[in-house]
């Protein structure tokens, strides 16, 4: 494990709070991740993850507190913050008239990127996702696997230097599971800042430098895997999981209806 | 199958209850309102069609149709012979228009609802599932037959004084009319859905309805030649000619008139056909659905989308140019916008018209074109005739930039009304790309203001040609295109991204309700405020006619000052708001 003290963080959350009317979603999300850093996000359904990473990287507006990527407010200077940015969703809804190479085109433009190293970069992507030869097929006929693929080639296509991933390897295949998981571990090394939410505990348990658990819009642990362990019974992730998410019970449960 | 069916119908009742009573009480009131509105319309058609009948069967009518047939040999002087073919006649106009539409209405319906796999999934007969589709697709038809043609018939009926076995039979006639139609319909699409996927197919159907239409409108604008051919006392016989009793409308016709006057021989045999044919065919549908019905969707789910041939270059192991869209347009839009906004730019010009229903929204606007033109042509401008003020004469010049304005503004709202809406859910790209608002509805104004310098341009110098425009005339026509349409081009896309409707399904939805309301009160304001000054201000010089090229100097300052105003302003109301817009909570 790398340590991180010291380095300026590349996404910081201070005081993150999101609210609809009366419904609070996010409750005060207090977090930095740094850049070469992998940060598991866990938490179970409806705990404000998606929120809390759609409020980081400018999609939705906080209620309160203060998103940075960079150093840059996402509110105040999201131009800069957003450049610095790549975001693979959980659901990716891209253009369906597009074909997988005029997507990475698309992107290359708004990124502002030279147009010939762009169209090197989006090759070699494609390559790697194994859709160099579905690259002139519209979107809108690929599965939901290669959708996530085109979408992660048009997030790694700039370099992100704050990469946020929604369930990333939801509806892959192993082989394509592994492969997220290897450039992931690739874009850290060249000091890129991972920020993923997963529902996999196996792969927070493998990937991630740092993981924070938040339940009820509220950050109920972070830190190391060994800083969690020690202040808990359990041994490994899900145990911990489970025991501040009060899943112990349920599971409890599940075992005497088995 | 029935509990399935029971089930199944429970819960559309369910989601139909929820959806309005957790809905916004704004939304509430609307639907209250539509409900009263049609209530009324309802309520008007039958006290017309009631009032019509009655003067039809009055003395005074009689006495008409007897001065008519002395002068049109074969005239009947009968005219409940004419009404009795009414239901037929109008029945004939409800099958043929549910016939057109069933298609559309059944595709949707049976393949294209958000719970398909859910229900396929389910331990429920395929059958029950066709049923309660088939239905659900039959809701707006039959609520648009019991609010129209349910008070026709019943005022209808009422005229003639007809009793209770009429408006039994009127009302049995209208739950079996969608049978038929729908029920061919829904044979038609489960076999063409084995071929063709069923998005694919709607945007056929579409453009193919779209086209419908517009041979509609391009007859109904010659109707005035046609008219004085066939609009005399023997139209009254073509009514006759509907309740031909080889068509089934005529046999659904002919049991209702039968069940009016107490024929009971006439209306065993026809109402018996009817129902027959009706039920039959919804019978066979039902038999046929559950292999073809399945093996509809499950095609449908195992094929892709378009298959693009990779170019040869790329076979070559070279990366792929983007050719497709450099043009000259295009590449012009390179040095003219920024970068971003350029992407912007090229992606919308590739996705529009690879969406066949996005392009049957320009081919109206050409068709208008079409036919402006050659009335134009045919007709002469009305300014141009008579002894005429030189500055009367000289505005039927600007005929032309009216003509290409106005085609130029459909096409343009068509291109850009829906500019942010058409990123649809794929809004967060953009949203999470390193590109501002401004910037972004740069690259919506460019699409959008690109039938003006492109059509609107040629347009007017055809048409300048045409009236033998002079050169200043033209320039000034072009001037007024161009100017005029960056103003309303502006007010589309402000508006379109202050209200933009993200979550659609057809590309015919995109636009959002206050935008589509604001935008044309916009267009009049300015349009009237820009027309006021440029022709009103030069018209003052009748009566001073030493300050003519002063006013008309100052009208165009006026319009300049106004249009720069309306460009900023709509499009940093637009990029103010489309800032504040979120993405998914």
């Amino acid at each position: 494990m790398t340590n991180f003290n010291g380095q300026q963080p590349m996404i910081e959350a201070a005081g993150l709070r999101k609210s609809y009317g009366d419904t609070v979603a996010v409750k005060g999300v207090d977090l930095q991740v740094h850049p070469g850093e992998i940060f598991g996000f866990l938490g179970p359904n409806g705990a404000g993850k998606t929120t809390t990473i759609k409020m980081l990287i400018g999609l939705l507006r906080p209620t309160a507190g203060i998103a940075r990527i960079g150093g840059h407010d996402i509110q105040r200077d999201p131009i800069a913050a957003k450049s610095l940015i790549g975001y693979v969703p959980d659901q990716p809804y891209l253009p369906e008239k597009l074909t997988a190479r005029e997507f990475l085109e698309f992107i290359a433009g708004l990124y502002q990127l030279d147009r010939g190293a762009a169209r090197r970069r989006g090759e070699e992507l494609l390559k790697l996702f194994d859709l160099g030869d579905r690259g002139d097929d519209l979107v809108g006929g690929f599965s939901h696997g290669m959708r996530q693929k085109t979408a992660l080639a048009g997030a790694l296509l700039h370099n992100p230097q704050a990469f946020f991933l929604d369930e990333p390897t939801v509806g892959l295949d192993p082989r394509s599971a592994r492969l997220i998981k290897d450039i992931l571990r690739e874009v850290s090394e060249r000091g890129t800042a991972v920020f993923m939410s997963t529902h996999i505990l196996e792969i927070a348990e493998r990937m991630c430098d740092r993981v924070a658990i938040i339940s009820g819009g509220q950050v109920i642990a972070t830190g190391t895997l060994d800083e969690l362990r020690a202040g808990h019974s359990g041994e490994s992730l899900e145990d911990i999981f489970l025991e501040l998410t009060g899943g112990a019970e349920e599971a409890a449960l599940a075992d005497a209806l088995a | 199958m029935l509990n399935a069916i029971r089930v199944l119908v429970r819960m559309q009742f369910v989601i139909f209850r929820n959806t309005f009573w957790r809905s916004k009480i704004s939304r509430k009131i609307l639907v209250i309102l539509v409900v009263f509105g049609l209530g009324a319309a309802a309520y008007g058609l039958y006290q017309l069609t009631r009032n019509i009948v009655q003067g039809l069967t009055s003395p005074d009518f009689a006495e008409f149709l007897a001065r008519a047939a002395r002068t049109t040999p074969g005239l009947s002087m009968d005219v409940q012979l004419y009404l009795l073919a009414v239901p037929s006649a109008v029945l004939f106009f409800a099958l043929a228009l549910m016939v057109l539409t069933s298609f559309t209405t059944v595709l949707s319906s049976l393949y294209l609802s958000g719970d398909m796999d859910m229900l396929l999934a389910a331990p429920v007969p395929m059958r029950a599932v066709f049923v309660v589709k088939f239905f659900g697709g039959l809701l707006v038809p039959y609520l648009l037959l019991f609010f129209l043609l349910g008070p026709f018939l019943l005022g209808f009926g009422q005229g003639l004084g007809w009793g209770a076995a009429f408006f039994v039979i009127a009302f049995v006639v209208l739950l079996l009319l969608p049978l038929l139609p729908t029920g061919l319909g829904a044979l038609l699409v489960m076999a063409v859905v084995r071929v063709i996927p069923a998005r694919r197919a709607r945007e056929i159907v579409g453009v193919i309805g779209g086209m419908v239409g517009i041979s509609w409108y391009i007859f109904s604008q010659f109707a005035n030649q046609l008219a004085p051919r066939v609009a005399n006392a023997r139209m009254l016989d073509y009514l006759r000619r509907f309740d031909n009793p080889l068509l089934p409308s005529a046999w659904a016709g002919r049991a209702l008139a039968a069940a009016g006057m107490g024929d009971w021989v006439q209306l065993g045999l026809y109402g018996g056909l009817f129902a027959g044919l009706s039920i039959g065919c919804f019978a066979l549908c039902i038999a046929l659905a559950e292999r073809l019905y399945y093996a509809g969707w499950s095609n449908m789910s195992t094929q892709g989308g378009r298959v693009r041939k990779r170019r040869r270059a790329k076979d070559e192991g070279q990366t792929s140019a983007p050719n497709a869209p450099q043009s000259f347009v295009v590449r012009l839009s390179s040095f003219v916008l920024p970068r971003e906004s350029a992407a912007v730019l090229y992606k919308d010009l590739r996705v529009f018209p690879r969406d066949l229903r996005n392009v049957q929204q320009l081919i109206f606007p050409l068709v208008v074109a079409g036919i402006w033109t050659f009335r134009l042509i045919s007709s002469g401008s009305p300014f141009g005739a008579g002894e005429q003020p030189e500055i009367l004469k000289s505005f039927g010049q600007l005929a032309s930039a009216g003509i290409s304005f106005y085609i130029c503004l459909v096409l343009s709202s068509a291109m850009g009304g829906a500019g942010i809406s058409r990123e649809g859910r794929g809004f967060w790209l953009l949203k999470v790309a390193p590109i501002s608002a401004s910037r972004i509805l740069l690259g919506k104004l460019a699409l959008a203001y690109l039938p003006y310098p492109t059509i609107g341009a040629l347009f007017v110098l055809f048409l300048s040609i045409l009236q033998h425009s002079t050169p200043v005339e033209f320039v000034r026509a072009l001037a007024m295109v161009m100017l005029g349409g960056l103003g309303a081009t502006s007010i589309t896309v402000g508006m379109g991204a202050a209200f933009p409707k993200l979550s659609w399904e057809n590309p015919r939805q995109q636009n959002s309700l206050q935008a589509g309301c604001l935008a044309p009160i916009l267009y009049l304001a300015y349009l009237g405020l820009a027309l006021s000054a440029l022709l009103g201000l030069p018209l003052l010089a009748l009566l001073a006619p030493g300050l003519v090229i002063v006013l008309t100097l100052l009208g165009w300052a006026i319009f300049l000052v106004l249009t720069a105003g309306v460009v900023w302003g709509a499009l940093t109301f637009g990029a103010a708001r489309l800032e504040r817009l979120e993405v998914g909570g």
